[in-house]
């Protein structure tokens, strides 16, 4: 094998020169810092023009289709940053399966049946790639996946398959909303209360796993950005019993979580070295006091600011609170951010919009700087090659295949691989999981035959196979480029910035090319049949997505 | 390819032939089964890493039957003494009632317990906890520059990685993707595979766009990192295809069994000749907040089951004496229930199997239940960078200088480090040197042809291998598995240039070579 020449002829931060233990952590910050000018939430000043724009729709609402490119080409930044965060009023519609089952009364378990649970899940999943693909231009939809990754939850788990979608609309409704008000909801929402044990946690038996992640991974954090704990083992143990009682008896789906008072712990409690007075049975109280008490430390805003950082700007796990480029991003960006989540009120979409009109989020290190999720690669791709309605049926079968591309690259949506969620960054990236990718999106644009078991009818009927075919349209696709017809060079460089983040090399384009005229001269191309150009382009699509610019955004 | 540049050091090229042979010899740490001049490097000894992730109930485990601590602490998920199984040398300890084929390997002697792993200052953190295990780098926060700890053992034999690829991967991960035990600075040296077959067709089946151009932003660098992948993916598929599909597992392993899957893969790669030194597999869902009679009877039977099948296939396949395998994971749990299940605890027990491990022990002493910490956790009695060196020093004869840049030695002197092996610390054991005898070579010197024979007093896999003095393989015959007897490999050097070579017997773990003069 032939080592790659970029690696010796390139020194690369970071990697190999350095045996470990001999680098230290100054050196390596040195090289960081000179990466990056002085971050700041200065309002972006630099030029307003295409690349910045899709930069900011592809971190927003995945990547975005050429009409939307068209649609959004004459916006303000202002204009469009408004509409991407404001909240949207309407809730979409459950897809028909679970729409008949949230009509029926009784709770739902029978775990002779689980095929029924996996039906509604798969068509939860289907219904949730279609809405990102067809979304409006605003952050909803990836908001909603960002709290499904922070309040991480396993569908599966449920004895009622049904709470799974009423937590996802809850993540949907408060997409840029009130943080407080939402984690107050999620800490007695249903699913919740099974997935991390609150319907156990009782005064004579108490369970700490809600009451531990609820402060390490919902709002605290491990540690402040000195690297001192945020909160103790007795601070869990004191949440754990202030949120005794929780429970909510399994009769029908509107079902409100109550605390029951007979498994209440009624005595008081000392949390960060303040008593919350027992008030006897009165628990949804000292659940407010709770959530009051976490939410007047000033690490929680913090906390999710730099989660939010990491999903929305950059994710280098390596920025740690420790290190001095990681302070810079921390007192410039996430300590005026957090203060701005604090005076909004804990609004998100305020702290998004703040980090949206920044200089910084247009920094040339960071456009093109975030590896793909399995979701932003598959149904990304899906959707930047959108070029109009599809059926129901065309969705279904597309939306088919993406979540078996997500599920089998690393994301599996309703169920991330445990509570502290999908790690994302290279995570992603390994060496199982890059050929994944390539062979997937070389799917996408081949098309394949499908099938698969869909429950239909009745809510409790048997699965019928169903037939398919799905393959996204590469011919209307490049036909929306004006120069399809006969500038070939024109149409590598079209397509080139429509899909790709991180921009493509003279060299690869040149290969792009060479894919497209297969050794003829350019002015062929005018008078290939389009079936012709159609075949030409597969494979120049398939090669622009084997590249690794093409798992960056 | 580039030859590996850790041969290079071994090997001094200013002496003459049989000297180096000779001198390789002593200078390999006193070790006398070390041969084969780079037929296997230092050594081709495997570890085997088996993570129970979700934090391992130990006590359920590995339980204290005659302290009534312990029953007055889990009035519900509490096991009865009479349903464990019994520990022959530990009468004061038996097994969880699922680990019945842990229970045969540890009266068999192919097992030992170490008991009370953990650290001060624990982490009860998933995430953290896991963090601190896979890095054991001495911090007990989560410090994401860290690497781990396998990571920085590797480096060593492969400094110049990923820089050049060594021609096999140095180690290799049954899962889709890394874990941070393999984590370098900025890369990882562990390969991720669900199985041979796909992973070479995923690699393979269409061809991978490479670029040269590289922007020195951020967005750059994560375009580096995924060439990185990208290369290491091409180079080390064929490698590892080849070598699953040079042999065949002959133990039966539990179906349904995800994690007995795995080690199927581990048992059949290392079988087939592949020289990676790590292996790492993981079993999950050990977070038994709630209903954990259920849920942790069924997870054990996976893991004994497993790993039971994959000892068997060890032993079958000739390949035990070179396997070790152990088991961690990111804590143990509370000693008190809380009603159904466990929450998060300290310190716990966990498992070193393999031929060569001196089993039917248990070290750490019994869990000290009158004694907790303020949690109500149970107290370590060894940190596990201690577990972590006593594994890794005698089975890779890494002296101290070397241990110190991989494990904080400080947590753990000679002294203090565990006697798991009964056979590594003076080289590998006397059972397995009399496995073979490597009888003669003839003619030698020679020009077209020479036949090495050799004799079996068991059944092996017999692999026949020809060295030149830089260290390159440039013969091999694969013999496959062999019953004792008496044999003879023709060995064609008639395209070979004169000179100087090593010819060397394999077989299970016996190793032999001598040196074979070609004329022109």
């Amino acid at each position: 094998m032939n080592r790659r020449s970029f690696l010796t002829s390139f020194a690369i931060p970071g990697l190999a020169q350095e045996p470990h233990g001999t680098a230290t952590s100054d050196s390596r910050d040195t090289r960081e810092r000179s990466l990056l000018s002085v971050p700041s939430l200065d309002r972006y000043t630099g030029p307003w023009n295409r690349a910045t724009r899709m930069h900011l729709l592809r971190r927003t609402i995945l990547a975005p289709k050429y009409s939307e490119v068209l649609a959004t080409d004459g916006m303000s930044m202002d204009q469009l940053v408004d509409q991407l965060t404001a909240p949207l009023a309407d809730v979409p519609a459950p897809p028909e399966y679970t729409a008949r089952w949230m009509d029926a009364s009784s709770m739902y378990y029978d775990s002779n049946r689980l095929d029924i649970s996996h039906a509604f899940r798969d068509e939860l999943r289907r219904w949730w790639s279609g809405l990102m693909i067809d979304s409006p231009l605003n952050v909803r939809e990836r908001m909603a996946l960002f709290w499904h990754n922070h309040f991480a939850c396993d569908g599966a788990i449920d004895p009622d398959h049904r709470l799974i979608y009423i937590q996802n609309q809850l993540f949907r409704k408060f997409a840029v909303g009130d943080f407080k008000q939402l984690v107050r909801l999620v800490s007695v929402d249903r699913a919740m209360l099974y997935y991390l044990n609150g319907i156990t946690n009782r005064a004579d038996a108490i369970n700490e796993n809600y009451a531990r992640e609820l402060q390490e991974l919902f709002t605290l954090g491990v540690m402040d950005n000195n690297g001192t704990p945020n909160y103790t083992q007795q601070d869990v143990r004191e949440a754990a019993r202030i949120l005794t009682g929780w429970s909510f008896i399994p009769s029908g789906i509107n079902d409100t979580p109550t605390c029951y008072d007979y498994w209440h712990d009624t005595k008081d409690k000392v949390i960060y070295g303040q008593t919350i007075k027992g008030t006897g049975y009165y628990g949804d109280q000292e659940l407010d006091k709770l959530i009051d008490l976490i939410f007047s430390r000033e690490q929680t805003a913090r906390y999710i600011v730099r989660k939010l950082y990491r999903f929305f700007v950059y994710t280098d796990t390596r920025l740690t609170p420790f290190t001095p480029i990681a302070r810079e991003i921390e007192d410039n960006i996430i300590a005026p951010l957090a203060e701005e989540f604090r005076s909004s009120n804990w609004n998100v979409g305020a702290v998004l919009k703040k980090l949206f009109l920044s200089g910084h989020f247009y920094d040339r290190n960071i456009i093109g700087a975030s590896i793909k999720s399995p979701v932003d690669i598959f149904v990304g791709t899906a959707r930047a090659m959108t070029t109009g309605p599809r059926t129901a049926e065309e969705l279904e079968f597309l939306t088919h295949v993406l979540q078996r591309d997500t599920t089998e690259t690393g994301q599996e949506v309703f169920d991330p691989p445990g509570v502290q969620g999908w790690q994302f960054y290279r995570t992603w990236i390994s060496s199982t999981t890059l050929p994944q990718r390539r062979f997937y999106t070389d799917a996408l644009i081949d098309g394949e035959n499908i099938y698969y078991q869909k429950v239909l009818g009745a809510i409790d009927a048997a699965p019928t196979q169903v037939y398919g075919h799905t393959q996204l349209p590469v011919l209307p696709f490049a036909k929306q480029f004006a120069s399809f017809d006969n500038d070939v060079e024109q149409l590598v460089a079209d397509i080139t910035e429509h899909l790709l983040a991180y921009p493509a090399s003279a060299r690869l384009k040149q290969q792009l090319l060479d894919a497209l005229l297969q050794g003829q001269p350019a002015y062929e191309w005018q008078s290939l049949e389009n079936s012709l150009k159609e075949a030409r382009l597969n494979g120049m699509l398939k090669f622009l997505m084997r590249s690794s610019n093409y798992q960056l955004m | 390819m580039k030859r590996r540049t850790f041969l290079a050091r071994t090997i001094p090229a200013t002496l003459a032939a049989p000297l180096i042979f000779n001198g390789f010899r002593l200078d390999a740490l006193g070790q006398s089964f070390l041969p084969a001049l780079a037929m296997d490097d230092a050594s081709d000894r495997v570890l085997v890493i088996i993570q129970l992730a979700g934090g391992n109930d130990g006590l359920n485990t590995v339980i204290p039957v005659d302290d009534d601590a312990y029953y007055k602490a889990r009035p519900t998920i509490g096991i009865k003494k009479e349903s464990a199984l019994t520990l022959n040398s530990e009468p004061l300890l038996r097994l969880h009632p699922s680990l019945s084929g842990l229970q045969h390997m540890f009266n068999d002697g192919q097992l030992a317990i170490v008991n009370n792993l953990g650290y001060s200052g624990y982490s009860s953190s998933h995430f953290t906890g896991t963090e601190i295990w896979n890095t054991a780098s001495g911090s007990t926060t989560a410090d994401s520059h860290a690497t781990g700890w396998i990571a920085r053992y590797l480096q060593q034999e492969f400094p110049d990685f990923p820089k050049t690829l060594p021609d096999y991967p140095p180690a290799v991960q049954i899962s889709p993707s890394t874990s941070s035990i393999f984590g370098l600075a900025s890369s990882t040296i562990g390969i991720a595979l669900s199985d041979p077959k796909s992973f070479y067709d995923l690699v393979n089946g269409k061809p991978n766009v490479v670029d040269d151009d590289v922007n020195d932003t951020f967005a750059g660098r994560e375009w580096e990192y995924i060439e990185t992948i990208n290369s290491q993916s091409l180079g080390f598929s064929t490698i590892i295809k080849d070598a699953a599909d040079r042999a065949k597992n002959i133990a039966t392993y539990p179906a349904g069994n995800a994690l007995g899957e795995s080690l199927a893969i581990v048992a059949r790669l290392i079988a087939g000749g592949l020289k990676s030194k790590v292996y790492m597999v993981s079993l999950g869902s050990f977070d038994n907040h709630s209903n954990q009679l259920e849920t942790h009877a069924d997870l054990l039977s996976r893991l004994g089951n497993a790993v039971k099948s994959f000892m068997d296939d060890l032993v079958a396949l000739g390949i035990h004496e070179r396997v070790v395998g152990m088991t961690y994971s990111e804590f143990g749990r509370r000693v008190s229930d809380n009603g159904s299940g466990t929450d998060h605890g300290a310190a716990a027990p966990h498992m070193v199997f393999g031929t060569p491990v001196d089993g039917g022990k248990m070290f750490g002493g019994l869990p000290d239940l009158q004694n907790l910490d303020n949690a109500g956790n149970l107290r370590q009695s060894i940190e596990f960078q201690c577990y972590y060196a006593s594994i890794l020093a005698p089975l890779f004869s890494l002296p101290d200088s070397r241990l110190s840049s991989i494990l904080p030695v400080n947590l753990c002197d000679p002294t203090h480090r565990i006697p798991i092996y009964k056979s590594l610390a003076v080289g590998v054991s006397e059972g397995s040197r009399g496995a073979a005898a490597l009888l003669s070579i003839s003619p030698a010197p020679a020009s077209m042809e020479s036949t090495l024979q050799y004799r079996l007093t068991r059944t092996e896999r017999v692999v026949i291998s020809l060295h030149d003095i830089g260290g390159r393989e440039v013969l091999k015959i694969d013999r496959g598995i062999q019953s004792a007897g008496t044999y003879a490999a023709r060995m064609d050097i008639s395209r070979l240039p004169a000179g100087t070579y090593f010819c060397g017997l394999r077989a299970g773990a016996f190793n032999d070579s001598r040196p074979l003069v070609v004329v022109r």
